[in-house]
């Protein structure tokens, strides 16, 4: 990838696939899923995860799956908030530099 | 380097940070490896590079937590935490620089100098190995094949004397019932016949003690040195399992 991502769109990209399942999800296969869109080594995201745990933007829980505790990070209320933030934040961005590009032969 | 090694090594790293700290980060990694699966394991060894990083990348990102400024550079294709990371690494080394920190280009620069310095040393460190290797063999070599000569030589001595005595029960017990025999035909010479009956029943009695002597034997010392055995054959396997 030639663009660099900001840690804020970083945030953006966990908190959203964190809120798409209701159980919320794991760290492999959130790493996974931020790999569709960006590369990612794969000790990026536990800093990640553990700062917007800290910020109240996630929860921690443990599930049995397989005969043992998989921690698992789930989304909340304050978390939903800072991804709608997040969100609008894109748009903006996103139009503006789609304006510049515009019009470009 | 094996997952175990992996987790234990930095388990040992954290050890100076918050033990909730430290549970969350092990817990995170630990269920990393369990979730990839054990093909995957190597992969992620190889990505995760070192314990050492990890902590090292954990522990900056506390570091931070008491400052204010939450934005921390930027997250490249190398990864976010690269740049924390090797950041903190550069304000180690060069306390007084840190506006040339803030400065993309130079940063990047001084990264990957010090990403080629470390490949650089682990190759030596790989050559240099090989190299005490080599140096060790006419010495080790003859060395580990006389430790394992000498091993085989005193199972062996130990086999042949259990076996003897098994023999010599076996033998005995039959010759000393035949010389009773023959004392008793010959009691009509006076002591001679005495004589030979008399060795005859301490023959048969050494002979069954051989024997008891020997089935004991056979019960505990022949499955010690069984064991002996297979334990010396595995030695030059041991850690290879171990890693595995």
């Amino acid at each position: 990838m030639v663009f660099n991502t900001g840690s804020a769109l970083l945030d953006a990209i966990v908190l959203a696939i964190v809120s798409k399942e209701a159980d919320g999800t794991y760290g492999y296969n959130l790493t996974q899923e931020v790999r569709k869109a960006i590369e990612v080594s794969e000790s990026t995201l536990y800093p990640v995860l553990r700062r917007l745990k800290k910020d109240g933007c996630l929860e921690t829980y443990d599930m049995e799956f397989a005969g043992r505790n998989r921690r698992y990070y789930k989304i909340t209320d304050a978390g939903m908030a800072q991804l709608r933030l997040y969100m609008d934040e894109w748009i903006i961005y996103y139009k503006k530099i789609n304006n510049i590009f515009e019009g470009v032969k | 380097m094996s997952r175990f090694d992996f987790m234990r090594k930095l388990e040992e790293l954290l050890s100076d940070i918050p033990p909730e700290e430290r549970a969350e980060a092990l817990k995170y990694y630990n269920d990393y490896f369990d979730d990839a699966g054990v093909l995957n394991e190597a992969n992620i060894i190889r990505e995760l590079e070192t314990p050492e990083r990890i902590a090292s990348i954990i522990k900056a990102d506390l570091r931070a937590e008491g400052d204010s400024n939450h934005d921390m550079g930027m997250f490249t294709e190398r990864g976010y935490e690269d740049t924390v990371y090797e950041e903190k690494k550069f304000e180690v080394i060069k306390p007084g620089d840190k506006s040339q920190g803030k400065d993309g280009n130079s940063r990047e620069y001084y990264n990957d100098k010090s990403r080629n310095d470390k490949s650089y040393t682990r190759n030596t460190n790989i050559a240099l190995i090989i190299l005490i290797c080599l140096f060790a063999l006419p010495i080790g070599l003859p060395i580990i094949i006389s430790i394992f000569a000498i091993a085989l030589a005193i199972i062996l001595t130990l086999a042949g004397v259990i076996f003897g005595i098994t023999i010599a029960g076996v033998v005995m017990v039959p010759v000393g019932v035949i010389l009773v025999f023959v004392g008793l035909f010959n009691m009509g010479i006076p002591y001679t016949g005495l004589a030979i009956c008399g060795s005859g029943l301490l023959l048969f009695g050494i002979g069954i003690l051989f024997v008891l002597l020997s089935v004991l034997l056979y019960k505990t010392v022949v499955p010690a040195i069984i064991r002996a055995i297979v334990y010396i054959g595995r030695l030059p396997f041991k850690n290879r399992r171990v890693s595995v």
